[in-house]
């Protein structure tokens, strides 16, 4: 999978969870700019990630995603530790 | 991750077409329906969920979610299941940890929903903290009291639950670990872990059983089927006080669409199926009767044979099973006859359609022959081409294409949900007796040829008298699944039903039927409004194997004669509601000499009978037994 293709994919589950359209996620994408970011969605967009990259956050990484940026760095991260 | 990418578009396209508002859904939500739901990635399901949540109209079932762990993910699965049948669910998710506040309070969130259906699920460690800190250091007597107050606590609070709401209780059990903390020591122990757990269930499934409204939810046995490995992701206990990670969510979902179904009456009534390839491996007309696959021997009879346990299993259920096979009636028989090892008889089959026609003219045939609709049946082949035809020209039947190898046969049958009940009872049981019966019957109208005297040959007796506590279910049952004699269609709940029978402004008769045949069991329900000097026969209904000899005729004779005893001046008030099935009905008061009073262009009629109007209809070949309860309330 390439990087663009990671960006993509973690911009269709993050719109899907957030009810945004993927295109409204950019860079600097981040938690305030979702009113559908609270602590549930959260956990839903956790699970949603986890599921369709086939990886596992730590509770850690969990509380510190909280834009776009941190969003994919910490699934390429997971990407590249497999 | 495996998904491929276009089946995620497919759900996009189906979630667009819900959502948006189109003017019909039908084809997008038919397309849900063909999906497994346990398939569905998280990210479907939050598509899907705001894409149903956008549809406005009011909801066919609401569901409450109480608990003392974190439900909050599981409102959308619920929605996507039921939508999947056609259900437009609303589901309200209890604050957290306040299940016995919220039931016991009359002005809680959740009394104010009016749930028709409650699930409580517990996590023991949230419960009883302390005691399970030091479960492993606990006696024996310890852990009995514990699994002994658990069980007291559900109990009481189902019947606080059942008492305040509207609603049926779904009372969840408890998952036994899958690591005891004595390991496999745990087995020798006095009153061990798994001891403990077996009990506890055990306790709960027994005290549950008798209250029609309480049912058990059995997460040990879905936990079981998901994997107890995988049934907790801990993180998310930790990060949210949740005990189920999110892909066990379908599971549950599923387990209570379940539930649904069976209360209200939404399953299907006959599986008809194909034969050659179907109920045995080869072609009858070919192989001949020794040649077919079925018994005991080899791989492929053996799954067959497996199959048709399984479909035994189901007419024993109360479901009705039917042949539809393109064959020679000979050869079929021939089959059937001389080969003794195979579980079904021909007998075992409420019908037939064996020839040469199209399987949906065969297929009509049979729901007539059986009063069904053709949205009760389930029809079963393993001919693509077969299955692919009748989908087209009978869409609502359910026809479903069988997996390429019959090993796989008896397990698709296992996960059908279109053949739940709430419970099986008598009439169930007898069910396909009963239509035979009814065929017999039949056949010695044709011998006869004159009506009355085959209608007096019959020796019909009828017994009607005011529902009893142990007829309720059945009385709910006919309240659910009733279509063609039924005058209002009224689809009331158990707990509605319940009411009924104990209200003083109500009377709710039902009427048993039996004849030198056999006994037809329950078969009529008439319900009575009184509200000052006016009854109103609010619900008449029969089931439709009592229909066409005169038994509608003496129960409303049962209630004229009321009135006819009354002296108060009672007026007797019937109505009328059209559905697409009860036209069989329409002019029943007419014929039962009301006078009509209004009627809407709806086709909705209103019929009034004062004491000097009656007139009893005629059905003296019916011998009619009142039981001691009769007008003794």
């Amino acid at each position: 999978m390439s990087w663009s293709e990671v960006d993509s994919r973690v911009r269709d589950v993050m719109a899907a969870v957030l009810d945004v359209p993927a295109g409204g996620i950019g860079n600097g994408f981040r938690k305030d700019d979702a009113p559908a970011w609270d602590s549930m969605n959260h956990l839903r967009l956790v699970s949603a990630l986890e599921e369709a990259f086939g990886i596992k956050f730590t509770m850690k990484e969990v509380g510190e995603m909280e834009s776009f940026d941190d969003v994919r760095r910490k699934v390429a991260e997971h990407l590249q530790a497999a | 991750m495996d998904r491929p990418r276009d089946s995620r578009l497919d759900i996009k396209a189906i979630a667009d077409a819900i959502g948006a508002g189109r003017a019909n859904p039908g084809a997008a939500l038919a397309a849900l329906a063909g999906m497994d739901p346990e398939k569905l990635c998280a990210n479907d399901y939050s598509l899907l969920s705001r894409a149903l949540q956008a549809r406005p109209g009011e909801p066919d079932v609401k569901v409450a979610c109480l608990g003392n762990f974190t439900l909050d993910l599981l409102p959308r699965y619920i929605d996507v299941s039921c939508a999947r049948e056609g259900l437009r669910s609303s589901c309200y998710v209890g604050k957290f940890g306040q299940y016995v506040q919220e039931v016991l309070d009359d002005a809680s969130p959740l009394v104010e929903f009016q749930p028709d259906f409650v699930v409580l699920a517990l996590s023991l460690r949230l419960l009883q903290p302390d005691r399970m800190a030091a479960l492993s250091s606990l006696s024996a007597e310890e852990r009995r009291a514990f699994r002994e107050e658990v069980v007291a606590h559900l109990e009481s609070w189902a019947e606080s639950a059942v008492r305040r709401l509207p609603a049926t209780v779904l009372i969840g059990n408890f998952p036994a670990p899958a690591w005891p903390l004595a390991g496999v020591a745990d087995a020798k122990d006095d009153y061990g872990e798994a001891e403990l757990y077996l009990e506890l269930n055990l306790e709960l499934l027994r005290r549950f059983k008798g209250n029609p409204r309480v049912r058990l939810f059995d997460l040990e046995r879905l936990a079981s089927r998901y994997g107890k490995d995988r049934i907790l992701d801990p993180k998310m206990y930790y990060l949210a006080k949740m005990e189920w990670s999110p892909g066990f969510l379908p599971l549950v979902a599923g387990e209570l669409v379940r539930h649904v179904k069976a209360v209200r009456g939404l399953g299907r009534k006959c599986l008809v199926l194909d034969l050659d390839g179907t109920l045995w491996g080869g072609v009858c007309g070919e192989e001949g009767p020794d040649g077919v696959k079925c018994g005991p021997g080899d791989p492929e009879s053996e799954a067959f044979l497996e199959f048709q346990h399984r479909l035994k299993a189901l007419r024993d259920r109360g479901i009705l099973l039917a042949i539809c096979s393109k064959n020679n009636r000979a050869d079929v028989a021939e089959v059937f006859e001389s080969r003794p090892e195979m579980p079904l008889r021909l007998t075992d089959f409420a019908a037939e359609e064996i020839g040469w026609e199209p399987k949906h003219e065969g297929l009509r045939k049979i729901a007539a022959a059986l009063n069904l609709g053709a949205d009760s049946l389930v029809f079963l082949d393993d001919n693509p081409a077969e299955v692919s035809l009748v989908q087209q020209m009978m869409p609502e039947v359910k026809a479903v294409l069988l997996p390429p190898d019959p090993a796989d046969f008896a397990a698709l049958l296992e996960r059908m949900d279109d053949f739940e009940k709430p419970r099986i009872l008598e009439e169930d049981r007898r069910k396909t007796d009963h239509y035979r019966e009814n065929r017999q019957r039949q056949e010695l109208q044709a011998a006869t040829g004159d009506l009355l005297q085959y209608l007096a040959s019959l020796r019909t007796e009828l017994e009607i008298r005011l529902a009893r506590q142990e007829d309720l279910e059945r009385v709910h049952q006919l309240f659910t699944k009733t279509n063609q004699f039924n005058l209002t269609t009224e689809r009331y709940s158990q707990a509605e039903v319940e009411r009924f029978a104990t209200s003083p402004a109500c009377e709710l008769w039902v009427a048993r039927a039996r004849d030198r045949f056999g006994d037809l069991g329950t078969i009529g329900v008439v319900l009575l409004k009184k509200v000052g000097r006016m009854a109103t026969i609010d619900s008449f209904l029969m089931s439709c194997r009592a229909m066409g000899r005169g038994i509608e005729t003496a129960i409303l004779n049962h209630i004229k004669h009321r009135l006819m005893e009354d002296r108060s001046g009672l007026e007797l008030r019937g109505r009328y509601l059209p559905t697409p099935k009860n036209t069989p009905v329409e002019t029943f008061y007419e014929q039962q000499g009301f006078r009509l009073l209004e009627s809407s262009p709806s086709g909705e009629k209103l019929y009034g009978l004062r004491r000097d109007e009656v007139r009893l209809g005629r059905c003296d070949w019916i011998r009619v037994v009142h039981d001691e309860l009769v007008g003794s309330r």
